[in-house]
């Protein structure tokens, strides 16, 4: 009995403002809060599906000049000053491009590259290209990626690539 | 750019966002009801208790904030070490946007203006709840949104 009243007394300053708080809650309040969550939680939702997003490439290209020479493939980084998800996608993509052969990665400012940033409506960062060596973009991805999609995307770009060298030689 | 910023754990700006999240709950509760007749109430109080914490977070940086202290001494012995480090800057520029707006909310509310407190503490709410629930930082997405608007 003793050491109940004990915490009481403890807890006593906690529970009047607890109790102060529910007290003062109206229905304005909470049905103002509640619509506060649903418009947020649809915003994050929608946000959250555009992230990671691959679009094929289209007929636009990447000048050479901004590519890694030598290497058949050069996975493109679009990076901000202030972007939370650059840095990640940064070590990301260096593993991939040590883990396949012939796979570079080159990141640049939104600032260095206008004309790339507007033939792609480039519009959130990190943005990432995968370029051939000619200049030649095969996919476009918004957002962050995880490793594995993108380890994907690498191994079918090269059998895409050496489909097309076959062919060639028939 | 690449400027050597100070590298983060990301999940630590997030567990921050989480309890800005919960102060922003109780702002509004206690706020609203007494929205259209500004005193120097309890809700008064939080927001600027709220923004002193923006306010520490954007001159000091986030990770010597009183939020970081506690999450490096709670939830980060349970977590296993984070995939990726996150650079200072945008959570940074998310508490100077966080600064910004609780203090529009404390100038109105001074200056009597009705619901100007609940308005900006509404505001900061979303961005909080956003940032904890979703890890989207809204303050660092406007500055690239900035970034575009003024390339054009």
């Amino acid at each position: 009995m003793l050491g109940r009243r004990h915490i009481t007394s403890h807890t006593e300053g906690l529970e009047t403002f607890l109790l102060t708080l529910v007290a003062t809650m109206d229905f304005l309040a909470l049905s103002i809060l509640a619509g506060l969550v649903v418009v947020s939680t649809v915003a994050g939702l929608l946000w959250r599906s555009r992230q990671g997003a691959i679009t094929g490439g289209g007929e636009a290209d990447i000048s050479p000049t901004l590519l890694a020479p030598g290497h058949w493939l050069t996975l493109f980084q679009v990076s901000a000053p202030l972007c939370s998800y650059c840095s990640a996608m940064r070590g990301i993509l260096q593993r991939a491009s040590t883990a396949h052969e012939g796979v570079a990665h080159v990141e640049y400012d939104v600032s260095e590259i206008p004309e790339v940033i507007d033939k792609f409506a480039v519009r959130q960062a990190p943005t990432t290209f995968l370029v051939e060596a000619d200049g030649r973009v095969v996919h476009q991805i918004g957002g962050p990626i995880a490793p594995t999609a993108l380890d994907q995307l690498i191994t079918q770009a090269r059998e895409d690539v050496r489909k097309r060298s076959d062919e060639y030689e028939i | 750019m690449n400027t050597k910023s100070n590298q983060l754990d990301p999940r630590g700006p997030r567990f921050g966002a989480a309890i800005t999240t919960v102060l922003f709950v109780v702002i509004l509760l206690l706020g609203i009801p007494t929205a259209s007749q500004p005193a120097f109430d309890a809700a008064w109080w939080l927001l600027v208790i709220a923004t002193v914490l923006f306010g520490w977070g954007s001159l000091l940086g986030p990770s010597r904030h009183p939020y970081a202290w506690l999450y490096r001494a709670s939830l980060k012995k349970l977590l296993p070490p984070p995939p990726f480090m996150e650079d200072e800057a945008p959570p940074r520029f998310a508490q100077t946007v966080g600064f910004v707006i609780s203090l529009i909310g404390l100038a109105l509310h001074l200056l009597g203006v009705p619901w100007g407190l609940v308005i900006a503490s509404a505001m900061a709410f979303v961005a909080a709840f956003l940032n904890a629930v979703f890890g989207l930082c809204l303050g660092c997405e406007l500055y690239s949104l900035r970034l575009r608007l003024r390339r054009r």
